[in-house]
C-alpha cells in the first residue's frame, strides 16, 4: 500500500513537472527568464541593452514597442515581470539569472509601485522553486530565512514541483467550479482572511541598498520608474535619499491629469490604453540609449538629467 | 508547535527515532523530557505550573494510598481539587469574574473600578488540570492504583500528544502503558498513519478552509448579513470546529500510537448522532465522560428523581460550557445543550426509547438532520463574541436577502470539501471499527490516502489558523 501511494505521488510530481507551465502564464514566463536575458551576452558592443524588471505592473504598463518608438540606433529591450513580486524577489532573480550568469545589461530598470522596493518578508515557496540559485542557497537558508517553517517550505519547494505549485491548483479548480469565486476572493482579501506577505510597517530599504552596492560595483546603471496608481502616492524619503547617495534616477510617472480612473482596469493595473499612455510618455523622457551609451558615461543619472533637465 | 507545522514533524521525527532506540526506562525519561520541551516551546514560563501539578497530585496520591483513614483521604482529595481548580480559576476565570463583579456593582449603583490582571492562559491548562484531578478522584474512589514512580506520573500528565488540547486521558488508560513495555508493529504503524493523515486532512483541508468563510462572515456586523449568510456562517463554523478539534485529537492519537501508546478516541462521527444523548457520546468524548463521572454522577446523576436529574444535567452542561471559556456565550451554549438533553429525556420517558424499535432509514436521517440543525444553532453562541452578537445573528437568520459571494463560495466549499468527508463518515459509522479503512484491500486504502495527500497538498487553506481548542 505504501509503495502504491509513493508511486502515485511520484506520478503526481512527474505530471506537474511536465505540465507546470500550463498551470499558469506566470510560471511559463518565469521559466523563460534565462532565454529572455541570454541575448544580452551576445549583443554587439554598440547595442544598448535595457532590461525592465518588475511585476504585473510592468506587464500592464510597459509596452516596449511604444516606449522605443523614437529611439534610434541599436538597442535591445527585455522584460521580466513575475506576478506578485517585489524587491525581495527581484533581488534574487537578478542574482540568479544575471549576476551569477555573468550577464550585465547596460541599464536595469526597476518598475515599482509605492512600496515594492521596501524590505518585505521573503516568499520561501518562490525563493525555493524559482529565485534562489546555488550561489545564494546557503545564505538564504541560514541567514535570510529565519524560522524552521520558512526553511522547510524553501527546501520542499526547491525539491518538489508539486509542493512549489500547490497554491496554483485550487484557484483554477475553484474558478471552474464556483462562479462566485473571483468576487469572493476579492472580498476575502479585503476582509484579511487570506493572509499575505504584507509590507513592513517601517520603510526599511536595507536589501535595496545592498543591491545598489552590487550594481555599483558591477557598473550596471539603474533607473527606477514609479508607475501611476489610481491614487497618488508619495515616494519614501528613504528611497529618495538612496537615489542621491547612489546616484540613480527615479522617474515618478504619476500625473493625475493624465491617469484618470478609467485608465485602470481593476483599480490597480493600467489598462491597455493606460499602459500605452505611460509607455509613450516614458519614451519622451527616457534618454535615447544611443546618447548616453555613446558618451560612455557610467553615471546614468547625469545622462538622464542632461537629456531631460 | 502546531501539529500541522514542519517544526513539529521535525521534532516528532527525532522523538520517534530516539524513543525506539532507547531501552524501556530510558524511553520514559526521554519522553518526559521531550514533553517538557514541547510544552516549553509554547511558553517556558508555565513549565512550573505543570510541574507543580505533577508534584502535588503525585504526593497527594501517595498519601492517600498509604492511609485508610477517611478524613485523611478526603482531606487530600480536597487539597488536590482546591489547588487544581484554584489554579484553573485564577488563570482562566479571574479576569471574567472581576469584570462581571464590576458590572454588577455598577448595576446596583456602586461605581467601582476593580483591578483586572491581564493573565495569559497557559496552553493546555484546562486539559491537564482535569486529567490530574481524574487521577486523584479515581484514587479516592479506589478505582485505580497509585503511581509508584514520579517520573511515570509526570509523564502521564505531560505526555505531549494530548497535552495541549486533549483527549483527557484517564490514569487507568495511560499509566499502565507508561509502566509497561511498549512495542511497534506494522498494524500499530498503520493505525498511527491513518490517524495522522485523517487528522491533518480534518485540520488543514476542512477546518482551515471553513474558518476562512466563517471568520469572514462572523467578523462582519450582523446587520450586514442576510439570512443565507448566517446559515452559511453557522454551517462553516460547525465543520470548522469539528475538523479542527477532531483533527487535533486524531493527530494526537496517531502520534501517541507511533510512540506505542493507545489513547481513547475523542470523536465518533458526532454529526451523525440521532439524539442529544448520542451526540455527547460522539463529541469530545473524553470531556463528556469526565463530566459524567466526576460531576454528573457525584451530583446524583439520575438517581434522585426526574427533577433532580434535570437539575444535575443542567448544572453539568452549564459548567461544561463554562469550562470552554470565560464568556457568557459558552454558558448559554452549555445551557442550550442542557435544555436539549432534558427535552430528549422527557420525550423518551413519554414516548418510549428509540431502542425499542429499529427506526427506518428516513426516520434516522430526519432525526440526524433535525439534531444537526439544533447543534448548529448552538454553535452561533459558541462562536459569537458576545450573547448580543449571537442574538443579532439569530435574528438575521430569518431575514431575507440573498447570499453574498462569500456565502456562495462557502456553499461550494461545503459540497467540495465536506461532502466526501460526510460520505466517508457515514460509511465508517456503519462499521464497528474506527479503523474500517485498514480492513479494506490495499488499492482502496491507496486511493483514499492519495486523495487525502492530494487534498492536503493542493487544497489546504491559504492561511492556517491555530487550533480553536488551544484557547480553552
Amino acid at each position: 500500500m505504501i509503495a502504491s501511494v509513493a508511486l502515485g505521488l511520484l506520478c503526481m510530481e512527474a505530471g506537474l513537472r511536465w505540465f507546470e507551465e500550463s498551470l499558469s502564464l506566470d510560471v511559463a514566463h518565469i521559466h523563460q527568464i534565462p532565454a529572455i536575458v541570454e541575448p544580452i551576452r551576445d549583443l554587439a558592443p554598440e547595442t544598448a541593452s535595457v532590461l525592465f524588471m518588475g511585476n504585473s505592473l510592468t506587464r500592464h504598463g510597459i509596452k516596449p514597442e511604444l516606449l522605443s518608438r523614437n529611439w534610434r540606433g541599436s538597442y535591445w529591450i527585455g522584460l521580466i515581470y513575475p506576478d506578485a513580486t517585489a524587491l525581495s524577489d527581484w533581488y534574487f532573480v537578478y542574482r540568479r539569472y544575471l549576476a551569477d550568469q555573468q550577464i550585465r545589461p547596460d541599464l536595469l530598470v526597476l518598475v515599482t509601485g509605492p512600496k515594492h522596493l521596501r524590505n518585505r518578508p521573503y516568499d520561501p515557496v518562490k525563493m525555493g522553486a524559482f529565485w534562489v540559485g546555488d550561489g545564494d542557497f546557503r545564505d538564504v537558508l541560514t541567514q535570510r530565512l529565519r524560522t524552521i517553517e520558512e526553511r522547510s517550505v524553501f527546501l520542499l519547494s526547491r525539491w518538489f514541483t508539486a509542493f512549489a505549485n500547490r497554491g496554483r491548483i485550487a484557484p483554477r479548480v475553484y474558478t471552474v467550479l464556483f462562479p462566485s469565486y473571483q468576487e469572493a476572493l476579492q472580498r476575502l482579501n479585503t476582509a484579511g482572511a487570506l493572509g499575505g506577505r504584507g509590507v513592513e510597517a517601517k520603510a526599511d530599504y536595507s536589501l535595496f541598498e545592498s543591491w545598489l552596492k552590487d550594481l555599483k560595483s558591477s557598473g550596471t546603471n539603474l533607473l527606477v520608474i514609479a508607475v501611476p496608481h489610481e491614487e497618488l502616492y508619495a515616494l519614501d524619503p528613504e528611497l529618495l535619499a538612496l537615489s542621491e547617495k547612489y546616484a540613480f534616477p527615479i522617474l515618478d510617472m504619476q500625473a493625475a491629469e493624465i491617469y484618470s480612473p478609467s485608465l485602470f482596469s481593476d483599480g490597480y493595473h493600467l489598462s491597455e490604453e493606460g499602459g500605452a499612455i505611460l509607455s509613450e510618455r516614458l519614451g519622451t523622457v527616457f534618454p535615447l540609449p544611443r546618447q548616453w551609451k555613446a558618451a560612455g558615461m557610467n553615471d546614468f543619472k547625469q545622462a538622464l538629467e542632461r537629456h531631460h533637465p | 508547535m502546531l501539529f500541522n507545522s514542519y517544526t513539529f514533524w521535525i521534532f516528532f521525527s527525532l522523538v520517534f527515532v530516539l524513543n525506539w532506540s532507547l531501552p524501556h526506562r530510558a524511553r520514559n525519561l526521554f519522553l518526559l523530557l521531550a514533553s517538557y520541551f514541547f510544552y516549553a516551546y509554547w511558553d517556558w514560563r508555565f513549565l512550573g505550573l505543570i510541574f507543580y501539578a505533577s508534584i502535588l497530585d503525585y504526593n497527594v496520591g501517595r498519601v492517600m494510598a498509604r492511609s485508610d483513614r477517611p478524613n485523611v483521604r478526603k482531606g487530600m482529595l480536597i487539597v488536590s481539587i482546591v489547588s487544581n481548580l484554584g489554579v484553573l480559576a485564577t488563570f482562566k476565570y479571574l479576569g471574567f469574574f472581576v469584570t462581571q463583579a464590576q458590572e454588577l456593582l455598577t448595576l446596583i449603583g456602586f461605581h467601582a473600578t476593580l483591578p483586572v490582571l491581564q493573565i495569559i492562559l497557559p496552553v493546555g491548562l484546562s486539559f491537564y488540570t482535569f486529567q490530574s484531578m481524574s487521577y486523584v478522584i479515581d484514587l479516592y474512589r479506589r478505582e485505580t492504583v497509585p503511581s509508584r514512580c514520579f517520573q511515570d506520573y509526570a509523564l502521564y500528565l505531560a505526555f505531549f500528544p494530548p497535552l495541549i488540547a486533549g483527549p483527557i486521558v484517564r490514569s487507568g488508560t495511560l499509566l499502565p502503558q507508561i509502566e509497561n513495555r511498549r512495542c511497534m508493529d506494522l498494524r500499530t504503524f498503520e493505525e498511527g498513519l491513518y490517524l495522522v493523515l485523517t487528522g491533518l486532512f480534518c485540520k488543514v483541508v476542512v477546518a482551515d478552509n471553513m474558518s476562512m468563510i466563517s471568520n469572514a462572515l462572523f467578523n462582519q456586523p450582523a446587520t450586514a448579513l442576510s439570512g443565507p449568510d448566517v446559515m452559511v456562517a453557522t454551517y462553516s463554523f460547525a465543520f470548522q470546529i469539528y475538523g479542527d478539534f477532531a483533527g487535533y485529537s486524531a493527530i494526537a492519537l496517531g502520534t501517541a500510537r507511533w510512540l506505542g501508546f493507545q489513547l481513547i478516541a475523542n470523536f465518533r462521527q458526532p454529526y451523525l448522532a440521532q439524539n442529544p444523548q448520542d451526540f455527547w457520546k460522539r463529541w469530545h468524548i473524553s470531556l463528556s465522560t469526565w463530566l459524567r463521572d466526576y460531576l454528573y454522577i457525584p451530583l446524583g446523576g439520575n438517581r434522585g428523581g426526574e427533577r433532580r436529574t434535570h437539575l444535575n444535567l443542567m448544572i453539568t452542561m452549564l459548567l461544561g460550557g463554562l469550562w470552554h471559556g470565560a464568556n457568557w456565550t459558552f454558558v448559554v451554549w452549555g445551557a442550550l445543550h442542557g435544555v436539549l438533553l432534558i427535552g430528549h429525556r422527557r420525550w423518551v420517558s413519554s414516548h418510549g426509547s428509540d431502542r425499542m424499535e429499529t427506526p427506518s432509514v428516513w426516520k434516522r436521517w430526519i432525526k440526524r438532520l433535525a439534531l444537526f440543525q439544533f447543534i448548529c444553532l448552538t454553535w452561533i453562541f459558541f462562536r459569537a463574541d458576545s450573547v448580543t452578537q449571537a442574538g443579532e445573528m439569530l435574528a438575521r437568520l430569518f431575514s431575507g436577502g440573498g447570499p453574498s459571494s462569500i456565502s456562495l463560495f462557502g456553499i461550494g466549499l461545503l459540497f467540495f470539501l465536506i461532502l466526501p468527508l460526510f460520505c466517508y463518515e457515514c460509511w465508517l459509522d456503519k462499521g464497528r471499527s474506527p479503523y474500517r479503512l485498514l480492513e479494506q484491500a490495499w488499492p482502496v486504502q491507496s486511493l483514499v490516502y492519495l486523495y487525502i495527500i492530494g487534498m492536503l497538498l493542493f487544497f489546504s487553506a491559504p492561511v492556517s489558523n491555530e487550533f480553536i481548542y488551544f484557547q480553552f
